[in-house]
């Protein structure tokens, strides 16, 4: 595959933060946070619309903070658009009111495919939720492609 | 219901309001989902729809077939084909595998003008009583 050095050295700088881990994020998980993300995503269920339980996806309201994301992932890009590409999401158990869990985020790694419009670059990180016992709760990895 | 069905279809509406709601519930707020100049600037429609947006409603489509009573969703795998812009969805979903004890679901989205933009797997197994 051809690319120019400036995408080379932004897939090199990329690489170079596969395994980066960032501090370790503490969350109290609020009733009213569960109800206003399921009325957020017209839940029905009533045990989500009352907040006993989070909805499936609310694990990724906790990436913004939890993974650190702004700093996790290479913004130093050449490249002039940036869209989300895939979730991948493993639920141990309910995330519930009342929960203190603790995320972990960490960049699994960088990928350069072959677009229409020439190299495309991925980038995966993942966040790992653990209660206080330190048992696994979730795991949501994200992966964001810029072109 | 058996592997090989389909199940009901659902179809909503997405407008910027629910974008604003969203972005406010899941602290998402990346500019591709409200800053249209921008994103017009860089050759897309519109604002997009959040990819976690869609795939919460995708995961009610999910979870209303089978209840968490007695079902848990406990692993799914999304893929954001297309951008999704503001208006009208419709998710659906076919059953791959259905046994006594899991559940294995493809889903879809398809946007106003029936295109996939989103496709996804969902894993459930029975809720322990």
């Amino acid at each position: 595959m051809t690319m120019s050095a400036e995408v080379a050295a932004a897939f090199a700088r990329a690489q170079a933060r596969t395994g980066m881990e960032m501090p370790t994020v503490r969350f109290a998980i609020d009733r009213s946070d569960l109800r206003r993300y399921a009325r957020a995503c017209n839940e029905t269920l009533a045990a989500y619309v009352n907040g006993d339980e989070a909805p499936p996806t609310f694990i990724s309201s906790l990436q913004t903070e939890g993974m650190v994301a702004s700093q996790l992932f290479e913004k130093d890009l050449p490249f002039a658009s940036k869209l989300h590409s895939d979730d991948v999401v493993e639920l141990h158990r309910p995330i519930r009111a009342g929960d203190i869990l603790f995320a972990t985020g960490r960049y699994c790694g960088a990928e350069i495919k072959n677009g229409r419009n020439g190299p495309m670059l991925f980038q995966t990180a993942e966040m790992i939720l653990r209660d206080e016992a330190g048992l696994p709760v979730g795991r949501v990895a994200s992966t964001l492609v810029s072109f | 219901m058996l592997a090989g069905d389909a199940l009901p279809e659902m179809r909503c509406n997405i407008t910027r309001q629910d974008l604003v709601r969203y972005a406010g519930a899941a602290n998402d707020y990346l500019p591709q989902h409200w800053d249209q100049a921008m994103m017009q600037d860089q050759g897309f429609a519109d604002v997009l729809v959040h990819g976690w947006l869609g795939a919460a409603h995708l995961a009610r489509l999910i979870t209303s077939a089978f209840t968490p009573e007695s079902w848990t969703l406990n692993r799914y795998s999304v893929r954001y084909r297309k951008p999704l812009y503001p208006g009208a969805i419709c998710c659906g979903g076919t059953i791959i595998d259905l046994q006594d004890n899991g559940i294995e679901i493809d889903g879809w989205i398809k946007n106003s003008t029936g295109e996939t933009v989103t496709t996804a797997r969902f894993w459930l197994v029975a809720a322990r009583s």
